[in-house]
Formats: C-alpha cells, sequence, structure tokens
C-alpha cells in the first residue's frame, strides 16, 4: 500500500502538472543566495569555454603536423595541460559555490517542510496515515534535494555547453555548424524520451518491489500464524509470485535502458560518421587548403563534447520531472494552512484551579458526520472525571477538544473562564498534561522521555515523578537505568512499563489539567491503584479525565460521564450510576463475566465468603510485555 | 546487590550533575553499508550462486568480446578516416568505406550492447530468484526460537537491502573484468601494433588512472556513507517526530524540534559540503591526467618530427652549428624512425577516453565488493542458521486423530539453565476444553508453545492419540490444529482472503457459515465492505475486536481437531467483548481446546482449569472445585472481584 500509491501518484502527476510554475517556485529557494549562484555561473561559463581549448590545439597540432612544423609543440603542450590545471581550479570553485547555495537551498526546504508538518493540525495526521506521509516526505525531499543540487546545474551546464559550443562550431565552419545542427534535436528528442519512458516503467519495479518487501515483512511479522496453519508452502508460492513479477517488470524497464541508452551512442556516432564524411569531402575536395584537417578534427572534438553532454541533458530532464512532481507535493502540503491556529489577539491562559466547562459543544471531523452534539458537561477543579462508553462513542474526541487538537464545529469550550480558542496554543497546551492510549515513546533516554515538556529539568525533578507514575522502580532495573535509550537493540520495555513512563512524561509538566486516555489498561490492577493515588497526591489541584473500559479505575472517579453516540446519556457517581440501572449497570454487570451473569457472580462470592481471610496484595496478571 | 549500589551512586551523581544529557535518536548500523575487507573464501561461495548460470555468464562475456571488439573497430575507423584525409583525393573510394564502416558499425555495436545489457539482467535477475528464494525457504524453516532472538527489520534488511548488494557482485564482477580486458588489453595491443611509440603514453597514463581513481574511491566512498548517514538520522528524525506528532503538539515541543532537525540539517550539510568537495577533486584530477597524456602524444610527435627532421638534415649533411647538428644526430639514433602519422594521434586521443569508463566500473565494482562482504556474511550467517525444531528423519504423517492430548513429565527451557517449565503432567480428552490461568511469565504460553511445536521440550514427551509429536511431521500435526494468538495478526488482503487463509479451499459459503456458528457474522458483513473489506498491512483499518474475530472465524473455518487459543489481553469495549466471548464460547465446542485464559467467562465454562505457576501446574478442577478448595485460585479470584 505505501510505497505502492506515491509512485503511482508521482506517475500521474508527472504527467500532469505544470513544470514551470513549479520549477519557478522551487527556483525561489535559491533566491536568498543569488549572488553565489551567479558567481558560480560567472565562473562556470568561463570554465566550459576552456573545455573548447585542448579541442582547437590538437587541430593546430595537426595543421603543424601536416605543414611539417614541429616549433610550436611545446607551447600547445604546455597550454594543454595549464589550461586543464586553470579547469580544475575553476571546476572545484564552481562544485563548492554550488553546494553552499543549493545545499542551503535544500536545508532551507526541509526545515519548512518539517515546521509545516509538525504544525498541521491534527485532522490532517488523521487523514494521511503517518506512516504513508513519512515515506512520501522522506522520498519527495530526497527527488527535490537532488534536483537543487544536481538537476538544475547539470542541465544548465548542458545548456551552456550547447551554446559555447555552437558558437566554437559556428567560428570553425558554418557549413559543418548548420550539418551538425540537423542532428541534435533528433539526438536530443531521443534521449528525453528515453529518459522519460524508462522513468515511468521504474516507477512500476519501485512499486511492485514495495509489494514484494510487504509480502516478506509480513511473512516474518506473522511468522506464528503461518506455521500455526502449516502454510509455508502457500507463502512461498506466493513470494515467489511477487519476485517473478518484480523480475518482469524490471526486464521490462531494462529493456528501454538497454535498448536505448546504446542506440544514443550509435545515433551520435552515426551523426559524427555523416560530419566526417562532409568534412572530409571538403578536405578531400580542395588538397591545397593545408588548415582544413585540423579544422575538420577540431570540430569533430568538440562537436563530440557537445553530444556527450547532451546525454546529462536527457537524464537531467527526465530527473527535474520527477522533482517537479514530488515538489508539487511538497508546496502542496506547505500550501495547507493549519486549521487550527492562535488567533491574532490570542492571550495566554491565566493562572485557574483547572476548572472546565464544555458548552453545548457539537463537533464532526469532516462536515456531514457528527461525533458529538450537544455535550453540556461542568468539572469542578480536582474533581476526578471519568469517560465511559462503547469504542466511537465520542470519549477520546471530547477529551482532544481541550488541548485544541480540533476546534468544535458549535459550543465552547472553557478553562477558568478563557474559551480555549481565544488563548495561544502554547500556554493552552503546557497547562494540560496528556497521556495517550498507544504510550508512544521517543528514541532517547529514558531521562529524556520524562522530561519531554521540560528538557532543562534536573534528574532530581524527574526522579520524584518518575516515582510518582511508579516507574522508578523499573527505570532502575534498566541496564543503564535513567540514560537508557528506548527502542535500543535489547531494551523492550513492556506495556505497563511504557504506560508509566508515558504517565510520569505527563505529570512532569505539573498541569492544571490531565488528561488520561485509557492509558493504564496494561498496567496491573494494584499498579494502577498506586498510580492513581500517586496522582491525586501529586496534584490536588489537578482535574484529572480518565477514559477506561476496567471498571476498576472508573469506580474510583467523582463523576463519571457515560458517552453513547456523542451525547451524555448518563452521569453521575458509580453508585448513583448503578442505582439507576442504566447504560453505565449494563456495562458494568457484562464485565463481570456473562457466563453467569450478576447472579453466579454472587454465588461465587457467597461460596468464598465462606472461608473468607486476609488476602496478601498480590496481582493477578502481570504487564504484558510488548513488542 | 552490589550492582543496585552501582546504579544508586550513579543515580546520586546524576542527580547532581544537573540537567539530562541530549541523545540523538539512533541510526540502525545495519542499514548502513559498511566496507569489509575483501574474502576470498565469501566471494568464491557468492560465485557458486552462479554455478546453474555457467553457459549464459559465458556467453555473455563473449558478447562482451564482441562489442569491445566492434568498439575498438570504431576506433580503428576514426584512424582510418583521417588517414585517408591525410593522403588526399586518392584514397576518396577508401574514405567512403571507412565512413560506411564506421556508421554500420556504430549500429552493431548498438545491437551487440543491447543483446548483452538483457542478457545479464535476465542472468542477474535469475541469480537474484535463487539467491532470495533459498533466503524465504529458510526463513521458513527457521524456528520461532530464531524470531524471538531477531530483530523483524534486521531480517527485512537482509532480505532487501543486503542481496541487492550481492546481486551487484554477482553479474557485474565477471563482466566487467572481462571488458576491462578485453578492451583496455585490445587497445593497449592495437596501439603497440600500429604506433609503438604513443605506446609509452598508455603505459604511463593508464596505471595512474587506475590509481587515482581507486585512490579517490576510498575517500568518495568514506564521504558518501557520511552523508548516508546524516540522510538516515534526519529520516528518523522525521519519522519519529511526525509519527508522534501528538506528542509533539501536546507537549509544546515544536520550536525546540524545529531547532534540533535545523541542527541535523547542518550537520547534513557539512557532509555534503566534504562529499562535494572530494567529488570535485576527482573529476578534474582525471582530466588533468588526460590532459597530460595529450601533452605527451604532442612531444612525442615533435621528437618524431625534430628526428625525422634531423634525418633529413643529415641526409643535407651541411655542416657549421656543430651542436645543432649533434643534438638531431642524437634524437635522430634515440628515436627510432617512426612514421608521423596524424591518424595515429587521433587513435590514441580517442582511445584514452574509452579506457576511462572501464576504470571507473573498475573501481565501481570494487567498492560494491568490499560494500558487499559484510552483506555476504550476514546472509551466509542467517543462511547457515540452523532451525532448533525441526522433522526429525523418518518422521511419519500423522493420521487423522481424535484429539486426546498428553503431557508426561515435561520440562522445558528457553534458554538453557532457564527452566519454564518443570515437569508437567496434563491429560485432554477429545472434545474438552482446558483453560490455562496464572500470572504472565507462569508458562501459560510455554505450554501452548511446546504443543505446537514451535519449541522442543527438554525432558519428558507430548503425545497426540499417543504419537509423540516428534516423530511426526510439523505439517501434518499443525494442519489439525488451529492457533489463535494473542496478538491478532492479519495479512494484507480482505477479509475473506484472510479467514480461508488457513484453509484456501474453503467456499465462501463455508467462511459465512462459520462466522454465523460463531456469532461474528453481523460485524464482519457490517464492515465498510463487508467480507470484501481490503485490510492493510498488519491488520491496520480494523479495530482490535474486528481482528480478533477475523482470526476466529479462521480457526473456525480451518476447522482444527485440536485448539489453541490465547486470549487477548487488550481491552475492547463492552458490545465488542460480548462478541468476543460469546465467538470463544462457540469456537471450543467439540474439539480439544486449550486456552490461556483471561476472560472469567470462558474459564467458567472449562472442563479442567489448570493454575500454573512459576512453570508449575499448582491446582487443577473446575472452576467450581477449585472455588470450593479455597487454595490460590480461589484467592486469585477474589482478587479479581475486588479489583474489577
Amino acid at each position: 500500500m505505501s510505497v505502492h500509491s506515491h509512485y503511482q501518484d508521482l506517475k500521474e502527476r508527472q504527467q500532469t502538472v505544470s513544470a514551470w510554475k513549479v520549477g519557478g517556485r522551487l527556483a525561489t529557494f535559491l533566491k536568498p543566495y543569488w549572488k553565489t549562484v551567479a558567481t558560480m555561473w560567472g565562473v562556470q561559463v568561463i570554465g566550459l569555454g576552456m573545455m573548447f581549448v585542448p579541442v582547437d590545439i590538437i587541430g593546430r597540432v595537426v595543421n603543424d603536423i601536416t605543414a611539417w612544423e614541429f616549433g610550436r609543440f611545446w607551447i600547445y603542450a604546455v597550454l594543454v595541460v595549464a589550461n586543464e590545471v586553470l579547469r580544475f581550479g575553476i571546476g572545484f570553485a564552481r562544485a563548492l559555490l554550488n553546494v553552499r547555495a543549493c545545499g542551503r537551498a535544500e536545508w532551507d526546504m526541509q526545515v519548512k517542510l518539517y515546521d509545516a508538518l509538525q504544525r498541521m493540525g491534527l485532522s490532517y495526521h488523521d487523514r494521511e496515515s503517518s506512516g504513508q506521509l513519512i515515506s512520501r516526505m522522506i522520498m519527495d525531499m530526497r527527488f527535490v534535494g537532488s534536483f537543487f543540487r544536481t538537476v538544475i546545474f547539470t542541465m544548465m551546464e548542458a545548456g551552456i555547453i550547447f551554446l559555447v559550443g555552437m558558437g566554437y562550431l559556428f567560428y570553425k565552419s558554418w557549413v559543418l555548424a548548420l550539418w551538425s545542427l540537423l542532428m541534435l534535436p533528433v539526438a536530443g528528442w531521443l534521449i528525453f524520451r528515453f529518459a522519460t519512458t524508462a522513468r515511468l516503467r521504474f516507477y512500476d519495479v519501485r512499486q511492485q518491489y514495495g509489494d514484494l518487501t510487504n509480502v516478506l515483512s509480513e511473512n516474518i511479522a506473522g511468522v506464528q500464524v503461518v506455521r500455526g496453519f502449516a502454510r509455508e508452502d502457500d507463502q512461498t508460492r506466493r513470494f515467489e509470485g511477487q519476485v517473478e513479477s518484480l523480475i518482469d517488470k524490471l526486464l521490462s524497464a531494462m529493456r528501454v535502458v538497454a535498448w536505448n541508452a546504446p542506440l544514443y551512442a550509435a545515433f551520435i556516432t552515426v551523426g559524427l560518421a555523416v560530419t566526417l564524411f562532409i568534412g572530409g569531402n571538403m578536405v578531400l575536395g580542395r588538397p591545397m587548403d593545408k588548415q582544413l584537417l585540423g579544422m575538420v578534427i577540431s570540430f569533430f572534438f568538440a562537436l563530440r563534447i557537445i553530444t556527450m553532454r547532451l546525454s546529462w541533458l536527457g537524464r537531467g530532464v527526465s530527473h527535474a520531472q520527477r522533482a517537479i512532481a514530488s515538489a508539487d507535493r511538497i508546496f502542496e502540503l506547505l500550501d495547507e494552512r493549519p486549521e487550527i491556529r492562535d488567533k491574532p489577539d490570542a492571550e495566554t491562559l491565566r493562572e485557574g484551579p483547572g476548572r472546565v466547562v464544555f458548552e453545548n459543544v457539537s463537533f464532526g471531523y469532516s462536515g456531514d458526520s457528527t461525533v458529538l452534539t450537544d455535550v453540556d458537561l461542568t468539572v469542578e477543579p480536582g474533581q476526578m472525571v471519568a469517560l465511559v462508553g462503547r469504542t466511537g462513542s465520542g470519549k477520546s474526541t471530547l477529551v482532544s477538544l481541550l488541548p485544541r487538537f480540533y476546534d468544535v464545529t458549535r459550543g465552547r469550550v472553557v478553562i477558568d473562564g478563557q474559551d480555549v480558542r481565544d488563548v495561544t496554543m502554547n500556554s493552552l497546551r503546557s497547562s494540560i498534561g496528556l497521556v495517550f492510549q498507544d504510550s508512544f515513546l521517543f528514541s532517547r533516554s529514558v531521562a529524556e522521555n520524562i522530561a519531554y515538556a521540560n528538557p532543562d529539568a534536573d534528574m532530581q525533578q524527574i526522579i520524584r515523578t518518575a516515582e510518582a507514575a511508579r516507574a522508578h522502580d523499573f527505570v532502575q532495573n534498566l541496564p543503564s537505568g535513567y540514560d537508557t535509550v528506548i527502542g535500543e537493540r535489547g531494551v523492550t520495555l513492556s506495556g505497563g512499563q511504557r504506560q508509566r513512563l508515558t504517565i510520569a512524561r505527563a505529570l512532569m509538566k505539573d498541569p492544571r489539567i490531565l488528561i488520561l486516555d485509557d492509558s493504564t489498561s496494561s498496567v496491573d490492577p494494584t499498579t494502577e491503584r498506586e498510580i492513581h493515588e500517586a496522582m491525586m497526591h501529586l496534584a490536588k489541584y489537578r482535574t484529572p479525565f480518565v477514559i477506561a473500559h476496567r471498571l476498576s479505575t472508573v469506580r474510583r472517579a467523582d463523576l463519571i460521564v457515560v458517552l453513547e453516540d456523542g451525547h451524555i446519556a448518563e452521569m453521575g457517581s458509580h453508585d448513583e450510576l448503578m442505582e439507576q440501572g442504566g447504560l453505565y449497570r449494563t456495562i458494568c454487570d457484562l464485565q463481570f463475566g456473562l457466563a453467569g451473569g450478576p447472579a453466579a457472580i454472587r454465588d461465587d462470592t457467597e461460596m468464598l465468603a465462606a472461608d473468607e481471610e486476609e488476602v496478601e496484595e498480590e496481582t493477578f496478571a502481570d504487564e504484558e510485555p510488548i513488542d | 546487590m552490589s550492582e543496585k549500589d552501582d546504579k544508586q551512586s550513579r543515580e546520586k551523581q546524576q542527580a547532581q550533575s544537573g540537567p539530562v544529557k541530549q541523545t540523538t535518536v539512533p541510526v540502525d548500523a545495519d542499514d548502513v553499508v559498511y566496507q569489509a575487507p575483501l574474502r576470498w573464501g565469501l566471494i568464491a561461495r557468492l560465485l557458486r550462486f552462479l554455478g546453474p548460470h555457467k553457459l549464459r555468464m559465458a556467453g555473455n562475456v563473449v558478447l562482451v568480446g564482441l562489442s569491445s571488439g566492434a568498439m575498438l573497430l570504431g576506433t580503428f575507423a576514426y584512424r582510418e578516416i583521417v588517414g585517408c584525409l591525410e593522403v588526399g583525393p586518392e584514397y576518396r573510394t577508401r574514405f567512403y568505406v571507412w565512413v560506411g564502416i564506421l556508421a554500420l558499425n556504430a549500429l552493431v555495436v548498438w545491437q551487440l550492447e543491447y543483446y548483452r545489457e538483457m542478457g545479464l539482467v535476465k542472468l542477474g535477475q535469475r541469480v537474484l530468484l535463487d539467491l532470495r528464494m533459498t533466503l524465504f525457504r529458510h526463513l521458513q524453516r527457521l524456528s520461532l526460537s530464531y524470531y524471538d532472538r531477531t530483530k523483524q527489520g534486521w531480517i527485512i534488511s537482509r532480505a532487501t537491502s543486503d542481496l541487492g548488494v550481492l546481486e551487484d557482485i554477482i553479474t557485474w564482477a565477471v563482466p566487467e573484468l572481462s571488458r576491462i580486458v578485453f578492451l583496455i588489453g585490445g587497445g593497449t595491443i592495437m596501439v603497440i601494433v600500429l604506433a609503438p611509440f604513443l605506446f609509452w603514453v598508455l603505459a604511463g597514463v593508464v596505471p595512474l588512472m587506475v590509481l587515482v581513481t581507486f585512490f579517490f574511491h576510498g575517500h568518495i566512498a568514506t564521504a558518501w556513507r557520511a552523508v548516508r548517514t546524516q540522510i538516515s538520522r534526519i529520516c528518523a528524525n522525521l519519522a519519529e517526530n511526525i509519527a508522534g506528532v501528538r506528542v509533539v503538539q501536546a507537549f509544546t515541543r515544536e520550536r525546540r524540534n524545529l531547532h534540533e532537525f535545523d541542527r541535523l540539517n547542518e550537520e547534513y550539510y557539512r557532509a555534503r559540503v566534504k562529499a562535494a568537495i572530494v567529488h570535485t577533486l576527482y573529476f578534474p584530477s582525471i582530466g588533468v591526467l588526460s590532459a597530460v597524456a595529450t601533452a605527451a602524444v604532442i612531444l612525442l610527435f615533435r621528437w618524431q618530427g625534430e628526428a625525422a627532421v634531423s634525418r633529413l638534415l643529415q641526409s643535407v649533411a651541411t655542416s657549421g652549428d656543430l651542436l645543432r647538428v649533434g643534438w638531431y644526430a642524437s634524437v635522430a639514433i634515440l628515436a627510432s624512425p617512426q612514421p608521423i602519422r596524424i591518424k595515429d594521434m587521433i587513435m590514441v586521443l580517442v582511445m584514452l577516453r574509452r579506457f576511462f569508463e572501464p576504470i571507473r566500473h573498475l573501481s565501481h565494482l570494487y567498492g560494491t565488493a568490499l560494500g558487499s562482504m559484510a552483506a555476504a556474511e550476514r546472509i551466509f550467517g542467517l543462511l547457515d542458521t540452523e532451525p532448533d525444531v525441526k522433522d526429525r528423519p523418518g518422521a511419519r504423517e500423522l493420521p487423522t486423530i481424535e484429539g486426546t492430548v498428553r503431557f508426561d513429565g515435561v520440562t522445558f527451557a528457553y534458554n538453557e539453565g532457564e527452566t519454564v517449565l518443570e515437569n508437567i503432567n496434563l491429560e485432554a480428552k477429545p472434545g474438552r476444553t482446558v483453560a490455562l490461568v496464572g500470572p504472565t511469565g507462569a508458562g501459560k504460553s510455554s505450554i501452548i508453545n511446546l504443543l505446537c511445536r514451535f519449541y522442543e521440550q527438554q525432558e519428558g514427551q507430548i503425545t497426540v492419540d499417543d504419537y509423540d509429536i516428534r516423530d511426526v511431521t510439523m505439517h501434518s500435526l499443525r494442519s489439525q490444529m488451529g492457533i489463535v494468538m494473542q496478538e491478532p495478526f492479519l495479512f494484507s488482503g480482505t477479509v475473506m482472503e484472510n479467514i480461508k487463509f488457513g484453509r484456501p479451499e474453503a467456499t465462501d459459503d463455508e467462511v459465512h457459515e462459520a462466522a454465523r456458528a460463531i456469532g461474528a457474522h453481523d460485524i464482519l458483513a457490517g464492515l465498510r465492505n463487508g467480507f470484501e473489506t481490503e485490510v492493510q498491512e498488519r491488520g491496520e483499518g480494523l479495530s482490535g475486536g474486528e481482528r480478533q474475530l477475523v482470526c476466529f472465524t479462521r480457526a473456525m473455518v480451518a476447522d482444527p481437531r485440536i485448539l489453541v487459543l490465547d486470549e487477548a489481553t487488550s481491552s475492547v469495549d463492552t458490545a465488542t467483548e460480548l462478541k468476543i466471548q460469546e465467538a470463544v464460547d462457540h469456537l471450543v465446542q467439540r474439539r480439544t481446546s486449550f486456552v490461556a485464559a483471561h476472560r472469567l467467562s470462558t474459564v467458567r465454562s472449562a472442563d479442567q482449569v489448570l493454575v500454573v505457576q512459576g512453570g508449575r501446574i499448582i491446582e487443577r478442577g473446575t472452576h467450581t472445585d477449585l472455588l470450593a478448595r479455597g487454595g490460590e485460585y480461589a484467592r486469585m479470584y477474589r482478587e479479581f472481584l475486588r479489583e474489577g
């Protein structure tokens, strides 16, 4: 899927996009460095002109030999070498200038793109699955980077060589030059067509290669399933099919290359033969003119240089097409305005106890479908709220409105008297601690992960927070304690350990409002209770929102909000809701096992009560290690 | 103990040292191609993959010879054309002939090169196919313990990037080397025969070109490695921060991350500048070398010319300027008389340019060879890994079974000395359900792994209908077993294809029936495109609960005699939970089932509950029996009620 669609998209764009518009915009990235660019081209024109010096000298040598005149040969030899040494210096200078300007342009663009990406609202990232977005961006930036560094350069260079070279040819012999002008457009067309066709076929190869890698990696990731169902042979056949199809596509692409690359060379040779034929006839026709042979030979070598560079131009054009298609996608992203941004007159969020009010809030991710309708909810400072409901009922959506990951469609969200849309996102998000469902950690040291919000924190602070999140003990036992880099070879954390680190990370902010999105599901119940107690103790004025499936978590909340289809179905404390016998009651009953329903539990409990005794704290289920 | 103290003291140090140390995103070392010295043993083993394709390779070498010959003929044609022009109009016909030969020869080279290239690509792909399939088949044989030990990404890199590197060396080494021999060897001979005095130019310059190329090759490779490393770091940083963009935004780290990214880009830029410098030193130095060669040719002509002139002067035999005459005389003696022909000069100049290309290829090939050593070592290491569990020689097919499973004194350790299961005895009668309960790490999954023969026990025996499972083929054993893993794994493809995975010959109706039987039909039919919904990589696009239901249906369609089920612990919402409980109830009916249970409902309806702790079975009986007994199980249950 991932690799597949990129190349497909690139292929289509390559055929539709306006190359000049996008190319022009790409050029604007070079604008700040125009002086360097101008200097480089000044130097380069001279350097390229000097390419024709040895060509001319050979012609003179030929003429001198014809005239049996060897006196100037030392001068010629020195000139040839000196010219090349000079060109060496010029080439060096122009390469440095080139990488200076173009490398900077690439750098600027990457940073700009990165900034745009991370500022983009979450709705954008929801739309584009992150894996795809990343691999696409990396690919696009690579293509555009090479465009800046080599493609523009090669193309300009080929253009200059062409102009300077043609000037030289006309200077040598305008008749011959006119003849060779006939051949050059054909050569250009050949090379251009070839490069484009080949590139398009190679997209198919890449795409197929992605599919193949996919089958392979699935086979490895799902090895237990494959073995469990004894389907090894099937998988092998499937893989072989993919490999064969890759070979087909590759051969089809290579056929274009293998046919056309030597065809171009052959065409050039035939063209040179034609030039030699005409030039030779001139020489043979006027045997008295002793200057003609040298002229024809100079002409021959000059034409060879020009046609050689012309083949670079073809490759350049095909690379440029690819880069333009990529740049088009990048610009599309750069042009996308983040949907959520600070108002021009946004204030900072004022200090406050953490009172949260949802006023008549409605929300839908995309225009038509609504996820939340008319939610009215007031949460007093320090009150623990639990959100309950089935998947898709809107729990996660409701809490993601608080840090303004999305903006409400109707109504408003108010924290301590200020609408979240009227304050700066920086101040808003700094006062909200979030713990996500998927316990995402960065591949950095444990300490850095905990101090993510506050990189200047000292170790004491970090350890204190880790202790509060019940993470200190296991962190200490990691190979390098707090310096252990997460995700490095051999270091694997269990789901519960990851969750505790993400909780520590959120606590580190000392936030006014804390949101836990089903974030203690992989922690065993005892540890979970400890974490909750520590949390409550650590910040008396914190307003925690908890989304949970596990009843032990929910039961402890001051206010339980039951969501159904985007609206609040029930609200109250555990006891009140159990009393009501509504949706909440049904959910609770279900969790206690369906086989016998509550009645069976009651029977079991009675049986157990017969030999009731002190129960020591031990856990039923420890943590499940992940990855 | 002392270790712990050590850690604590380290912590104190840290506490004093203030702010946190910064680390950067690590780069997977295996993804950067490292160079290692050539090892002939490895190269020989690589070239052995050419074995079945020897004839093709030989044919290719012949084509290389032919096309090199044709290229030299082209150079010769240039010489002859110039030669005709040198002589004058009397050679007009000869001139036309050679121009014709030049043009025709170009077409011949074109066709030869086309067939050569295509032949080589085909050959390379065939070799690669063999390598790929060898590797893939081997991966299918390797035991699960290997997969436990090894990162997935590592294996994938071996089968993708490493193989690509190897293909290059296997296919290109022989033809490139023969090209060098044919073209440079042939060209040199041509020069020696036609214009011996110009041979010294080639003899002086070509080795220098090779030297310079190889000298720069090392530096260029190093510079590029630095660039690539920087690229991987940028990619890793980008990938991580975009994947975690919610965290980034929630923690308002945008500015800081941007700064970090900027810094990475600066390092990348510097690496680029360095690479550009090395690179731009290389091509111009080759340019200077060819200029020196051109100058040498010019001077050699002068020398020959003066020699000729002095011979002329000698024959005229005028005296006077003795010194001058002496110089001419010595030159005339030293320089053996050679015809001074423009055509020879043109030939050598054209030839020098021709030589440059194969030399560059050679240095490239050398670099590839160095880079492929590490890759070859890793791939052969993988291929040489023997599976821990394999069919015994003479293993029989397991006939259709009833489904009695027995463990007799089974003891097992994943790693030597760390016993995970100790003296496990159990018996499951056909059609009965055995629930395994106990904390994670107690050994539930290990019991299941042994039963599936993913691993092999060190002591005791496991029998299915009185067949020791080590005496039957793994294929026949597992095709009568249905295994549902804790992590519901799906392949990309439709839901329907996934369900049929265990029994591809099943009909759509059977699938629907199975889904209905376990009560999953509503949910699966209600997916975006029902049973034809495309599942993305690794089941993305379906919720955890839906994935579990697909896996259950998959097991149901396979209709195994023995079902092995490792219940998922992840929380799903209540409605789905209900469906899953129902599905499990139906799935275990009428077959011998082993369930590593996390659901109370599963445990309660099991015929036998085994409480596993510390690698032993400490209690066994039905749910009610065990509660009544008031032992460990009753204690755990009480805990569950309190917490749940």
